[in-house]
């Protein structure tokens, strides 16, 4: 009886290897470094950088979203309409909260009905909890019929489902709102949008700021690492986008899975829609027009997350969005026209994928 | 002593196509039993029964002498009967030791057992376990599966249903894909498996496959047991001779051989 072959190898560290793991990384760092030299007095200040970390919220959310969906090898074409009515509702929600609370008032106070009705932080705060979470119910819910659209409805393709959802969630958004914006947040919801932590002062008396937006958007993109790398589902997320015949084969929940994934996609099309609203205090029905949901697929193109599911990560997805935030910026501050941008992008798009393409075919065997 | 597996007279039929007529299969502790057949046979549609994945019209199937039903391919597993696929069963994306615990994740509690965490260390420790223990060599566990060659994932699959604690493990066509270095490894692997307590039921067209290490060897034609062979006593051109039909039944040395 012949034995195996023992073929004990060490880990070969080829470029290769090292462009696979850190290249959008690299990628990154080159276009920083050209935008620095091109556009020295302006790209690396305090000010452009914060700019740019405040911006990126509302895409950085959608993109981690679609991520999800890209992973199962699906698509999820409403994240923007979602977060256009996520906007809506969270603007409405808290005007009518407070109308509610007002009419309540004045019902009890009966001659000091002349006075407004105080505003103190608790009620405040109170409508803004309750307008948030209407508004992640709303995301949640669009996300739940996605998923059971391709999982109980058994239509063809995610493409399909959202589709319609895209159609679905604009049209709600411009019903609720009349087609006007409804302006006026409460500032526990604006907070989150346009808020900047002070962390340090410079010697020329300046503070160090930090948006708030952009630390709730760390805190999502670590959370979501860690869910996808350190539990059960995250791993089954990913057995599914590899091959859904194994998952099934090895017990799991397929269907579960791609609920589960497209609920988080509309949740975090939810959280977008608080971090936009905030952000222009205001709800407006024109952020459910839609091409929001393109930016986010091509984030996660560019950040190396494989259209055919199973492949990318987190923090890949992380640097698509400052990628493609940085030649928008980049090419802004050039004074470059915004065609051109466009231009620019889809070629970025056409090569991150190329990329892929060139990348499985090398590093699968027969 | 009591067969691991006996099947008794199970038919099977699809709306006007018999897939199977009354076909007896026996398994015994610690045996390889060869199921050979032409296209068509009803090689899969038996192992299908037996898996649980097909309800036999008629017949039973006894496990160390209890009768079992078996409604879906969970119970069958349950009962220590895995089936190892060609090339669906894995996902080319996760590493080995992923695939091995895919679905059955070790998980570490924490926070008094609020959240659940992956436990990669202890799941890659077993994973190397169960592979040194079927002398599977593969650099590490932590290679993703689509890097392997199609022996390796073969030998991949095996630990996986090894990790189920089977006892009867069945293999579909598993060297049909392979080169001619790797089919000796996939051999060997089913060697080791019979080692380890656990029978194998292998279908193959590779006669030489078959003859080199199966006890026994089981022939269907049209759906209906034609051969029944202890290996020894046998040969490549009777076994193919049963499968065209050229030769009609062997059947008489049948039963008690473990």
């Amino acid at each position: 009886m012949s034995t195996m072959a023992r073929t004990v190898k060490t880990r070969r560290f080829s470029v290769g290897a090292v462009l696979d793991r850190f290249g959008i990384a690299l990628a990154l760092l080159l276009l920083m470094a050209i935008l620095t030299i091109l556009s020295p007095e302006y790209f690396l200040t305090r000010e452009n950088l914060t700019n740019v970390a405040a911006r990126i919220a509302f895409i950085a959310l959608l993109s981690l979203g679609e991520f999800l969906v890209i992973l199962t090898a699906g698509i999820d074409l409403s994240v923007g309409a979602v977060m256009g009515l996520s906007l809506i509702v969270l603007a409405w929600s808290s005007h009518h909260l407070y109308e509610w609370y007002a009419g309540w008032y004045y019902a009890g106070a009966g001659m000091a009905a002349s006075l407004p009705p105080p505003e103190g932080p608790v009620v405040l705060t109170t409508i803004s909890v309750l307008a948030i979470a209407a508004t992640l119910g709303v995301g949640v819910l669009c996300g739940l019929l996605n998923g059971w659209g391709f999982t109980k409805l058994r239509l063809p393709h995610p493409f399909i489902m959202t589709l319609g959802m895209l159609n679905i969630a604009r049209g709600a958004a411009f019903l609720i709102s009349g087609g006007s914006p409804i302006t006026g947040l409460p500032k526990a919801i604006r907070v989150f949008g346009a808020g900047n932590i002070r962390l340090f002062q410079f010697a020329d008396g300046e503070w160090f700021k930090i948006p708030v937006s952009f630390v709730v958007i760390l805190v999502f993109y670590f959370v979501f690492w860690v869910f996808l790398t350190q539990t059960k589902t995250g791993r089954h997320i990913y057995a599914v986008g590899g091959s859904p015949q194994a998952a099934l084969y090895a017990g799991v929940d397929v269907d579960r899975v791609l609920n589960k994934v497209y609920m988080l996609a509309g949740l975090l099309a939810g959280v977008a829609g608080v971090m936009y609203a905030g952000r222009i205090n205001s709800g407006t029905p024109k952020a459910a027009r839609g091409g929001d949901e393109l930016d986010a697929i091509a984030a996660v193109i560019i950040g190396g997350a494989s259209f055919f599911g199973g492949r990318g990560t987190v923090m890949g997805t992380f640097i698509g969005v400052l990628i493609l935030a940085f030649i928008r910026n980049g090419l802004n501050l050039l004074n470059v026209s915004v065609f051109w941008q466009e231009v620019a992008i889809g070629v970025i798009i056409i090569t991150a994928a190329f990329v892929d393409v060139i990348r499985l075919r090398t590093g699968q065997r027969e | 002593m009591e067969p691991l597996v006996r099947m008794k007279k199970i038919s099977k039929s699809f709306g006007p196509v018999q897939a199977l007529r009354q076909v007896d299969l026996t398994l015994h502790q610690r045996e390889v039993l060869g199921l050979v057949g032409d296209n068509g046979a009803g090689k899969s549609t038996l192992m299908k029964v037996l898996t649980g994945v097909y309800r036999p019209d008629e017949g039973e199937i006894y496990l160390n002498g209890q009768r079992v039903r078996f409604n879906s391919p969970y119970d069958s597993r349950n009962a220590g009967i895995e089936m190892v696929y060609q090339d669906l069963a894995l996902a080319g994306n996760l590493h080995v030791a992923g695939n091995i615990f895919l679905g059955r994740e070790l998980t570490k509690k924490y926070l008094g057992g609020l959240i659940k965490f992956l436990d990669h260390k202890g799941m890659a420790q077993e994973a190397a376990r169960l592979l040194e223990r079927l002398r599977v060599e593969i650099q590490s566990v932590d290679l993703k599966v689509e890097t392997l060659s199609g022996g390796q994932r073969q030998a991949v699959a095996v630990g996986r249903s090894m990790g189920f604690n089977a006892r009867v493990v069945i293999m579909d066509e598993p060297t049909a894909a392979l080169a001619v270095t790797e089919v000796a490894k996939v051999l060997d692997l089913i060697r080791n498996l019979k080692e380890h307590d656990v029978s194998v039921i292998l279908i193959s067209h590779r006669m030489q496959d078959i003859f080199e290490v199966s006890d026994r060897i089981m022939v269907l034609r049209q759906g209906r047991k034609v051969g029944d062979l202890v290996r020894s006593q046998t040969t490549m051109d009777e076994v193919v001779a049963l499968i065209t039909g050229a030769q009609g039944e062997a059947l008489q040395t049948v039963t008690e051989v473990a």
